[in-house]
């Protein structure tokens, strides 16, 4: 079975990176005959400035959105968990929201905000004061690193969280029981106890932004400004084809990552030395702001008003416009469903429907799946292959989407025998294999959690290592599965990068309609799309919460 | 709660079993329809389509003018199931070859970027049996008679008249070098209407009011000192320049700023010297599924009926003056003449738009 489970794994990890580099090093490009062993697309690309030029755009794009929203997901995760700031609890629910967000509506949302002529945060100082100059600019690098760095928020506010939760405030009580102030405390105390599990939060979060798309293809590529990834893109999908660069820059992409995620992970055995948490119980302890929790209380407010609220509202604003207007009373007298009419009234919109429900479904329910049995082989078993295993799950992991979406495009070019190419099959093998680096680490985690008494006493019985992990492993793993689950449907709904690199018009999504809506100027249809995605990933997370609370009543 | 997980997994397969085949090429590759006395050209074809009983067509359209096209087609021929798809031609065009290569053509009918390339590859059928039976004009189709010219996309200049008042309107290409447009200025990155706009020898000297190669360069680089942004579609723009986000338009496609001016958007077309025409080439692939689907299609678009559909739908029937066309009448009212691209000029698309690009510093 071992065998069976790291060929499945390495067929869908290893082979298509394995294509990928092939089709580099290829005179030939994939669906042509001939060809021969070449260098000269490592040339053409490395030996052209503006490779570099690219390489600098990434660099900068994915250093500031990372400093903003590390500077902010940590500093609203200490005000929730450490301080006596009002509105916490509220803070703890609407500071994640926008995570429901795909990142393409996420960046138009933005693009209707911070426009410099129909902006709506810009018309205060262009239309009432005057200003001949808007204040915010989305189109360059700084209006780039903004609006990613407020997008990366959540991930970062819920991973520093955890940090906070499982630090012991003693230390922190130690210190202010000799008489050091709030800010030394923080400085001395806390900050160097959390960092490295900060850093690698930020490891983490950086080395996402490489492979970052929506917010660089929607703000930076109309004014000549390209990273990594939608250098790829362009190569791959405006003609003529460029696959040799694609090929190239994505190689050279994965290495990057592949260090990026070593790095990681070395900084996680660190962190364990940090540990604090012990098996003695421990009650946070917050600290007294003083006047300034109102400060505090008013960020709060800011944030949900300006980052959640009013970027949500814009949206549902231009859905119900025939083309997009700013707010006025003019505009409103406009108001009209007509655009969710249209869009229900496409002939394939029930194509569309069926296939993101079967991505819905499948995917995540795939993924869980195969995460549990490689994490029972993984941390279950003695198996000589298991660490191999436990690698290759990860792999994809250092693959930003937009190459694994290019591997298997490529792969499957390659086998036609296999005629998933164009269809939902494609797009589905796609994303369970990016989402399998998450389910196998939270299966992992669940699993060295899960005492091996209660398997040893149905080993004990007679029950064969199947039944076992049928009625027992995985009735104890219910929680952690649907947790995974709900995550995994979440992710796989939104995706884009993976979704519009494979996807064709019999293979229909809902969050490539978005970018194709977009793509045509309909910024109704965009909109009112974009809208029903977010209540339907609403639903979603209700689902799993439901059926969790049902779980644990049951268990 | 370990009925769930089954329960999932059961729903998961049933859904799968349900979703549809991928798409694959019709099984019966039917034979154009053989002549019958008495039966006009456009009935034999009928009588052929409608045991084919399906008809694919790849083109580029917003969804709603698909379903007219679908409507009009089916009413004026029940019985044959209308197929769609749509995608940008550079997207068909790719897909094609993918499929003409691997002998597994899916399209019975489709419009492309490089017609250069489909008539290189021997692609194409003959469609003079079309043009001739429905009298349409030889100037619309390829003097090989297997392309023929369905719509044609004028590309000039657009503005919003709260960004630009109408006073302050260009009247010349030229006008757009004025400093004060700039920042306001929108280019697609494909540079297709400058492409378009260029006189290549191939034309010999036949259509006078086109640039220079070297003139379009020139220009471009001028253009650029304006501080353009470059947008990937026209109906992108479009819907820009109708919310105010850009003042311009340099190089739009009529139909698309026509659909938003239609809802009210305060935008009007610029009565500048030249407009540039563009007419895109269909044609039917020789290994078509359906083959007497393909060309009835092609029939009816070439029909009196089907040429005033297609004018109705996609408001790009031919734009020469006098040719009672919405298009036509649209350039009148404003006094813009229209200068006609040709197909020889598709023959240097791939050079041009590299250079464009260059110039214009759009990656390629």
């Amino acid at each position: 079975m071992l065998g069976a489970v790291v060929a499945l794994v390495a067929y869908l990890t290893v082979v298509p990176l394995a294509v990928m580099v092939w089709f580099s090093l290829r005179t030939n490009g994939p669906g042509e005959a001939g060809g021969t062993f070449t260098l000269q697309k490592y040339a053409d690309a490395y030996l052209n400035p503006t490779t570099y030029l690219l390489f600098g755009n990434t660099a900068i794009f994915v250093a500031g959105s990372t400093l903003l929203g590390m500077t902010l997901g940590i500093g609203f995760a200490w005000l929730v968990e450490r301080t006596n700031v009002p509105f916490r609890n509220f803070a703890y629910v609407v500071v994640p929201l926008t995570a429901a967000t795909p990142g393409v509506l996420f960046a138009i949302s933005w693009i209707l905000l911070l426009s410099p002529r129909i902006g709506l945060y810009n018309i205060p100082f262009t239309g009432w004061l005057r200003w001949e100059t808007a204040p915010f600019q989305p189109y360059n690098l700084v209006g780039m690193i903004v609006v990613e760095g407020i997008r990366i928020i959540p991930t970062v506010f819920l991973m520093v969280i955890g940090l906070f939760r499982s630090m012991d405030p003693a230390l922190e009580e130690a210190a202010s029981a000799t008489g050091a102030g709030t800010l030394k405390t923080l400085q001395k105390v806390t900050m160097p106890m959390l960092l490295p599990g900060t850093l690698a939060v930020l490891v983490y979060i950086s080395t996402g932004l490489m492979g970052a798309f929506e917010i660089p293809a929607l703000l930076g590529m109309s004014e000549g400004i390209y990273v990594f990834s939608t250098r790829i893109w362009v190569a791959t999908h405006k003609m003529p084809r460029d696959y040799g660069l694609a090929g190239s820059l994505s190689t050279i992409f994965a290495l990057l990552a592949i260090v990026g995620i070593i790095a990681y992970h070395r900084i996680l055995r660190i962190q364990q030395r940090f540990a604090t948490v012990t098996g003695k119980g421990f009650r946070p302890r917050r600290l007294d702001l003083g006047r300034f929790r109102y400060l505090g209380a008013a960020a709060i407010i800011v944030y949900f008003l300006f980052v959640v609220l009013i970027p949500a509202l814009i949206l549902v604003w231009a859905s119900l416009q025939p083309f997009y207007q700013v707010p006025s009373a003019q505009s409103l007298a406009q108001v009209s469903l007509d655009a969710y009419w249209r869009l229900f009234s496409m002939p394939w919109i029930t194509d569309a429907l069926r296939n993101t429900m079967i991505l819905l479904l499948v995917v995540p329910t795939g993924v869980m799946v195969l995460s549990a049995i490689v994490s029972w082989i993984v941390v279950r078993t003695r198996a000589p292959g298991r660490k191999l295993l436990d690698s290759l799950v990860f792999l994809p992991h250092t693959m930003p989407s937009i190459i694994i979406g290019l591997s298997f495009l490529w792969l499957y070019l390659m086998l036609d025998f296999i005629p998933i190419y164009g269809t939902i099959w494609i797009i589905t093998l796609a994303m369970m294999t990016s989402y399998l680096a998450f389910g196998t680490r939270t299966t992992n985690g669940a699993m060295y959690q899960l005492h091996q008494e209660l398997e040893e006493a149905g080993s004990v019985t007679g029950a064969s290592w199947f039944t076992v992990f049928r009625k027992i492993t995985i009735p104890l793993l219910i929680p952690t599965l649907v947790g995974g689950w709900v995550w995994v449907a979440i992710h796989a709904v939104r995706d884009l990068t993976i979704a519009l690199m494979l996807a064709s018009p019999q293979s229909r999504i809902i969050s490539v309609l978005i970018w194709n809506f977009w793509e045509t100027g309909d910024i109704g249809m965009t909109a009112a799309t974009g809208v029903l995605l977010i209540i339907f990933i609403a639903l979603i997370l209700l689902v799993g919460r439901l059926v969790s609370v049902r779980v644990f009543k049951e268990t | 709660m370990s009925r769930l997980l089954p329960l999932l997994t059961v729903l998961a397969f049933v859904l799968a079993a349900c979703s549809q085949p991928s798409s694959s090429p019709s099984a019966s590759q039917g034979q154009p329809a053989a002549s019958s006395a008495g039966q006009s050209l456009e009935q034999r074809l009928y009588e052929g389509a409608k045991k084919e009983g399906k008809f694919v067509w790849w083109y580029t359209s917003p969804a709603e003018e698909f379903q007219k096209f679908v409507t009009a087609f089916t009413t004026a021929y029940p019985g044959i199931q209308f197929e769609y798809t749509d995608a940008n031609v550079g997207v068909h065009q790719e897909r094609f070859m993918l499929e003409l290569q691997a002998k597994k053509v899916s399209v019975d009918s489709l419009s492309v970027q490089d017609f250069l390339t489909i008539r290189s590859a021997g692609a194409a059928a003959d469609l003079t049996e079309l043009i001739e039976d429905t009298r349409f004009s030889p100037s619309l189709a390829t003097q090989d008679k297997i392309g023929v010219y369905l719509t044609h996309t004028v590309d000039g200049i657009a503005y919003n008249k709260n960004v630009v008042p109408e006073a302050d309107a260009p009247k010349t290409w030229d006008d757009l070098l004025d400093p004060k447009y700039k920042g306001k200025i929108a280019i697609e990155d494909r540079t297709t209407a400058f492409i378009r706009f260029t006189d290549v020898p191939e034309y010999q000297g036949s259509r006078p009011g086109l640039w220079s190669e070297d003139k379009v360069v020139d220009y471009l680089g001028k253009l650029k000192q304006q501080s353009p942004r470059f947008m990937n579609s026209n109906t992108t723009m479009a819907a820009s320049l109708a919310a105010g986000e850009i003042g311009i338009i340099a190089g739009v496609h009529m139909q698309s700023f026509r659909r938003l001016q239609d809802r009210g958007a305060p935008v009007e077309w610029a009565r500048i010297d030249t407009n540039i025409v563009d007419s895109s080439t269909h044609f039917i692939p020789k290994d078509a599924p359906h083959p007497n689907a393909a060309r009835l299609f092609i029939w009816w678009s070439l029909s009196k009926d089907g040429q005033k559909a297609w004018d109705d739908i996609r408001g790009q029937g031919d734009p020469t003056p006098g040719a009672g066309t919405t298009q036509a009448a649209y350039l009148e009212k404003h006094g813009v003449k229209p200068v006609f691209s040709g197909f020889e000029n598709e023959m240097h698309f791939n050079r041009l738009q590299k250079k464009y690009r260059d110039v214009l510093g759009i990656p390629s």
